[in-house]
This record gives C-alpha cells, sequence and structure tokens, in this order.
C-alpha cells in the first residue's frame, strides 16, 4: 500500500545537465519545501555522498564523509507523509541491481519514479574523455576511446563509463518491476536547440512547472573544454598528479584552471566523436534506442535524440591527441596570464590580512594593558578600604 | 519484482565457497545480497543465459573469472563480518592497552622514541608500551628504524592496507616511481631531518641493523613485523576499500588490526606458498637509485649509526606482489568462518 509519498529518483546520466538541476534544487529547497516539494540536503553534494555510501565507492578520501548517509537520507524520506522527494545524482547510474534494490527498498512505501536525463552518445563519448581529465587522468583519447571499445570491459575506464552510459543497462538496472509510466526518460536536445530547452523538460518530467523557484545565482553547471585546452591539462596533469593531493586538485586545478580559466575560452574548436568509431556509435545508439522503444517509458523530449546527429560526419574533427602545440601554447599563455592574475589578487589578499593582523595584535597589546587594571580595580571594589581608595582616586582626577 | 540471476562473480565465488566444506544458508543469501563494491564491472550475465540482450556487458563463463574479481566480490560481506563483531567488540580508544607504570629504572637508563616504517616499528612499540616502556623521558634519544628500502617501500605500503585506503601494490609502485618519492613513511632523512628538527641533531640515531635495537632500548629481544603475508596484506586492502565508506578511519583501523589481523596470521599457515611483498624487476634500478641517495643524506648528515649504512640498499628478496589466487582462498577460509 502506497503512502501519499512520491519519490522522484534521478539516478543519471553525467554529462546531461544534472548539476544544474541539482543546483537549482539545493538553492530552493527552503522554498520548494513549503510548496510540497522536498530536497532534502544539508551540503550541496549531500546525494553525492549519499551514492558513495549506498554503492561502496571510494572516492578521492571524500568518502569518508560519506558513512551512513544514504540511510539517513532514506529515514528522512520516510519520514514525509505528503508530497514529492526529489533524490538526485548522476553516478547512481552505476549502481548495481543489488544496491539500487537496497535503495529502492529503503524508501519504504513510497510511490517510486525513475528519472533517467540521457544525451545521444556522439556527445557523451567525448565529453566522458574530458571529465576524465578533469579528474586527474592522464589517459589519451585515443587510449580512451580504445578502452570503451574492449567488449570485456575489464579495465576502469571501460567499466565505469558503461556502468553510467548504457541506457537500457541502467534502466534494467533500476527500475525492478516499477511500473513502465513511473519511468521518465529526459532526453538532452540536440545541439543547436533553445538554451532553455533542456530546463523545461526537467521542470516538465518533476512537476516543478508551476512552482515558484529563484534563479538568481544558478551556476550553470560543469562547462566543457575545447580541443587545445583539454590537451593542455592532459599535460598539466602529467607534471601535478604525482605531486598534487586530490584535496589540492580539486580546487586549483579542476576549479581555479579548468572550470573559472580554461572553459571560458569559448572560440578553440570542440571535442567531437572520432570520424573512426562513428559507424559504431551509430549502430549502437540505433540498437538502444531499439531497445528502449516499446518500453512504455515516459518519454520527455524524443528517443530520435538519443540517435548519432545525421549531420555530424561531414564536420571537422580536431584530435586532441595530435593537435598542433601552437594551439595548446596559446592555451597555456592564457593559462599563465590567470595564474599571474590570482597571484596578484593573492597577494593583495595577503597585504590586507598582514595589516589586520598588525592592528589585531595592536588592539590585543592594548587590552592586556588594561587587564592588569582592571583586576586592581575589582580587587579594591571588594573590600570597603578600597572603594574608599577609589573615590578619592577619582575625586583627585577630576 | 523481476525475477533476477546475480551476476556471475558472485554466483561464482559462492561456488568456490561451497567447495571449502557445507555453508550455512544465511551465509549464502548474505553473499547473494551483496555486489562488488566501487568501480569495476559486475552484474556478469552467464553463457547459456537464455535471456538475450543486445546490450550490457557481455556474458560470461564463470569459471574464467579472475581471482581478483572474485576476491572484490568477497569484500562487501567480509566487511560486514568486520562490522558485525565491531559491534559486539566493546572499542578502546588505542590499538593497545597502554600500561601506566612508574618509571623504571630500564626507562630511565634508556628513554627512547622509536621512528621510522611503521611496519617495523609498531610491533616493536606495542610490545614496549605493554611492559610499560613508554616513549620519551627525559633527554631521550630518537632512533629511526631503517632496513633495505624495497623491503621498507614495502612495508609502507603493508602498513596502509591495515590503515587506510590504498591502491594494489604493483600500482602503488608504479605511481611511487612516477611520482620519484615513496611517500613520508619510507623516507628515513626526512624523518630523521624532521625529529633533529625537534630535539637536535644529537639525539637522532639511525639503525640499519634491528638486531642492535633491544641493546639500545635495554631489553632482551623484540618482536619483528606481524607474521603477515603480502596475500592476507592484499585482502586486508580489499577490505578496507569498503570500510572506508562503511566507517570512520579510526574504527577501520581497529577493525582491521585488532580483528581481522589475529585471523588471518592463523590462516596463514593453513595455504602454502605465502608470498612476501617485493619491488619488480623493472623498478629495481629505480629503488637502487633512491636508496643510495637516502643512505648517502644520511651519513653526509652525520647521525649517529648502528649498522651498515649500506643495509640500507635494496636487499632484492622479493621480487613480486601478492598471488592473487592464494589471497582468494584466503578470503574464502574467512567467509566460510575458518578459523
Amino acid at each position: 500500500m502506497e503512502t501519499g509519498r512520491r519519490v522522484l529518483l534521478h539516478v543519471g546520466t553525467p554529462k546531461t545537465g544534472t548539476s544544474y538541476l541539482q543546483d537549482v534544487l539545493f538553492h530552493n529547497r527552503e522554498t520548494l519545501a513549503e510548496q510540497g516539494v522536498h530536497y532534502f540536503a544539508d551540503r550541496f553534494d549531500a546525494h553525492f555522498l549519499a551514492a558513495l555510501d549506498l554503492m561502496d565507492l571510494p572516492w578521492g578520501g571524500i568518502e569518508e564523509e560519506a558513512t551512513g548517509t544514504w540511510d539517513a537520507l532514506a529515514e528522512k524520506v520516510r519520514a514525509v507523509e505528503n508530497g514529492t522527494v526529489i533524490i538526485s545524482h548522476e553516478i547512481l547510474a552505476s549502481a548495481s541491481w543489488q544496491q539500487a534494490k537496497h535503495a529502492l527498498d529503503s524508501l519504504g512505501d513510497s510511490e517510486i519514479h525513475i528519472m533517467l536525463s540521457a544525451r545521444d552518445l556522439a556527445r557523451q563519448i567525448p565529453a566522458e574523455w574530458q571529465e576524465n581529465v578533469k579528474h586527474r587522468s592522464v589517459v589519451t583519447y585515443s587510449e580512451f576511446l580504445e578502452e570503451i571499445r574492449d567488449l570485456d570491459r575489464a579495465g576502469r575506464i571501460g567499466s565505469w563509463f558503461w556502468g553510467v552510459q548504457e541506457l537500457p543497462d541502467i534502466l534494467d538496472r533500476w527500475t525492478q518491476g516499477i511500473a513502465p509510466e513511473r519511468v521518465h526518460l529526459i532526453t538532452v536536445p540536440p545541439p543547436g536547440s533553445p538554451s532553455t530547452l533542456l530546463w523545461e523538460r526537467f521542470s516538465t518530467a518533476f512537476g516543478l512547472d508551476d512552482l515558484t523557484i529563484d534563479f538568481e545565482g544558478i551556476d550553470r553547471g560543469n562547462p566543457s573544454l575545447g580541443v587545445p585546452e583539454a590537451a593542455l591539462l592532459r599535460e598539466i596533469n602529467l607534471a601535478v598528479v604525482p605531486v598534487l593531493e586530490p584535496a589540492d586538485y580539486r580546487p586549483f586545478v579542476r576549479e581555479f584552471l579548468a572550470h573559472r580559466t580554461l572553459a571560458k575560452r569559448r572560440d578553440s574548436a570542440r571535442l567531437a566523436l572520432s570520424p573512426s568509431i562513428l559507424p559504431w556509435v551509430e549502430s549502437l545508439s540505433e540498437s538502444w534506442v531499439e531497445a528502449l522503444t516499446g518500453r512504455g517509458y515516459d518519454v520527455v523530449g524524443g528517443l530520435e535524440e538519443l540517435l548519432v546527429p545525421a549531420d555530424l560526419a561531414g564536420k571537422p574533427f580536431v584530435d586532441p591527441d595530435t593537435i598542433s602545440s601552437r594551439e595548446v601554447l596559446d592555451a597555456g599563455v592564457a593559462t599563465i596570464e590567470a595564474l599571474l592574475q590570482e597571484a596578484i589578487r593573492l597577494r593583495k589578499s595577503e597585504a590586507r590580512l598582514e595589516d589586520e593582523v598588525v592592528e589585531l595584535r595592536a588592539e590585543l597589546e592594548h587590552t592586556r594593558s588594561l587587564v592588569p587594571k582592571q583586576r586592581a580595580r575589582e580587587g579594591l571594589e571588594r573590600r570597603w578600604w578600597g572603594r574608599a581608595v577609589l573615590r578619592l582616586y577619582r575625586l583627585v582626577r577630576r | 519484482m523481476t525475477a533476477h540471476l546475480p551476476g556471475a562473480e558472485v554466483l561464482e565465488l559462492l561456488r568456490r565457497l561451497n567447495a571449502t566444506g557445507p555453508v550455512e544458508p544465511s551465509r549464502v543469501e548474505a553473499l547473494l545480497r551483496t555486489s562488488p563494491p566501487g568501480r569495476g564491472r559486475r552484474d556478469l550475465p552467464l553463457v547459456g543465459d537464455t535471456e538475450i540482450r543486445t546490450y550490457g556487458p557481455l556474458p560470461v563463463d564463470p569459471s574464467t573469472l579472475s581471482s581478483r574479481e572474485l576476491l572484490r566480490a568477497a569484500s562487501v560481506l567480509l566487511a560486514e563480518d568486520l562490522l558485525d563483531t565491531a559491534e559486539t567488540v566493546p572499542v578502546r580508544r588505542r590499538w593497545w592497552p597502554r600500561r601506566r607504570t612508574r618509571s623504571t629504572k630500564e626507562q630511565q637508563s634508556f628513554p627512547y622514541r622509536l621512528v621510522g616504517s611503521p611496519w617495523l616499528t609498531l610491533p616493536i612499540r606495542e610490545e614496549l608500551e605493554r611492559q610499560g616502556r613508554l616513549p620519551g623521558g627525559d633527554g631521550y634519544t630518537v632512533y629511526v628504524l631503517g632496513g633495505p628500502l624495497d623491503e621498507v617501500a614495502a612495508g609502507a605500503w603493508k602498513f596502509r592496507t591495515f590503515t587506510n585506503r590504498v591502491n594494489p601494490w604493483h600500482i602503488w609502485i608504479r605511481d611511487a616511481q612516477w611520482r620519484g618519492w615513496f611517500g613520508p613513511r619510507a623516507d628515513l632523512p626526512r624523518i630523521a631531518r624532521w625529529w633533529a628538527d625537534r630535539v637536535g641533531k644529537d639525539r637522532v640515531e639511525i639503525v640499519t641493523d634491528p638486531a642492535l635495537l633491544p641493546g639500545l632500548l635495554g631489553v632482551d629481544s623484540l618482536p619483528g613485523p606481524w607474521a603477515i603475508s603480502a596475500e592476507a596484506n592484499e585482502v586486508a586492502r580489499v577490505i578496507g576499500q569498503v570500510l572506508c565508506v562503511r566507517t570512520e578511519l579510526e574504527a577501520q583501523r581497529k577493525l582491521l588490526i585488532d580483528e581481522l589481523r589475529p585471523r588471518l596470521e592463523k590462516l596463514e599457515p593453513l595455504h602454502p606458498g605465502a608470498r612476501e611483498v617485493g619491488v619488480p624487476a623493472e623498478s629495481f634500478a629505480w629503488v637502487e637509485t633512491q636508496a643510495r641517495a637516502q643512505r648517502d643524506a644520511l651519513v653526509e648528515a652525520g647521525y649517529a649509526l648502528h649498522g651498515d649504512p649500506d643495509r640500507l640498499l635494496p636487499s632484492g628478496t622479493a621480487t613480486q606482489g601478492p598471488d592473487e589466487r592464494r589471497a582468494l582462498a584466503l578470503a574464502l577460509s574467512l567467509l566460510a568462518g575458518r578459523p
């Protein structure tokens, strides 16, 4: 017997606008709760941690903060009597059948809907390579393509890629008898579509259309890199990964260099699917669409959008493994410029902080000098003769 | 609910477990509720399964699955077994009880601090503290216990298998070579320098021959490292990969050192063919260069030396990582509840 609690469990896939959706939900969680939609998160990455916990997945040390977070999240969900709860993280796509079962069981007697956002493989494959490079990898594009074409999927890259991208398999693992009309497949619109269309699809699928939502200050999410920028980042990884701890890599390389510096360069060539694997990807995409057709899922967008765009074959391909040094150098010079600007900003900040320290030290010294006087006065005020002395002192001072 | 056939990796693990002897139905059910953790393939379909899919991992013959994959499949239940013991065993703050005693004559005569590779020093420190010989004391001497760098490096990895999350040995050694450094636990000049900055160089002494240590500390004998094979380290490592998500670090260390280690030590003789962790041949020249640099740095710094400084050069006594088949055999014994 189901309660009046509806759970929208968004299980993937990566690189489909999930960060933006999660940012909107997180920043509006209080307003949404007032409107009957709950997004239980005390920090932005709360559902990421819950996913790590569910899947016993170590992640550069951050897993230490994940212990028990899935069960804690599920407990909050079960405590809701009426309303909608949204859980969203793209790495849930890689959950095994048993892990998905544990997740579904933990949500109790909820009306569970499985939400899966998906984008065509022609864009997902290059995007996943970039994502690898933004996560300390030094794998070349051709090595990456070779790994994902390994039928055994024995390597780390191949097993992860298909775990989070193979749409029919993800849905097999997560639906587990859930009625098809409660499975919602949201497709990412093709290139050239209005920039708001993906959000409109999310909004429709998640039932957010008529709710009050504040979009002020929402980050547009995970920006992509151009080809020379991605090639440069891979070279940087070769140099810094051996010496930078993950905790330092995240803010300095991924956030500052990749997202805030290199991703801002929008004029360079975008990474595309290598022409050598185009026929294979076309055939694979067709087989997926065929497997999904007729399952009765609620498709928001269209299954045909998961096919490789017909015009891709004629487009130029710039290979990040063989790109000219000149282009990578340009990206490198831009990076040095950004680093210098950052160094100048930090130096100014350091100087300001030093001034503050000097001021605070002076104040501290002054306060310390007052302490003996204060103690003497308090001591005198406790005795009759002391009070008399104080009165005399004050008279004299006047 | 749709019918679900467990992945080939779990079924094969179960078959191997059944082959070790009778297995309680509850253990079978517990195992079937798990799936391999973390990254890597899983939910593998069986060859011959009548359900034809045009997607998903290729069907496999379970008998061809590697020991590494089966060990990974075993790791969740092994971790859960350890976590179950945590609920019945009271948590101690320290790994060993520290006996507070009055300062003994030996303690006054031989005040010490013992540092260096924790794989070598921890059992000795535990034993000394059991005897009431706490580190420190007036004008204590810092003994930096060293040894052949390949063994010290292996010790750094072995220690981490019981205390933290760490990559498999062959990846760890490859990454160390790429980084050009084995890390703080195998960098004796760095350890010595750190202590020299705090207590003065004249109170830091390097011990390259462990046989000399009892005399320096005023005891008759001292224990060697834990009797743990490379394979037992590997078992601890894969369980640690699960525990690092399931519990906090201090509890993980306690479970692995206090609960798992004694069980592994008892199992070792039942499974012949134990290996020592060793540097592979392709990395040996690099390790030798590192060792010479460490030796020269320690000699040039002028620390007092106990033992031949050339004992810091690699011994080459072991050249392999864990035997994955034997590691799986140990894991199966643990799963079966032996010892």
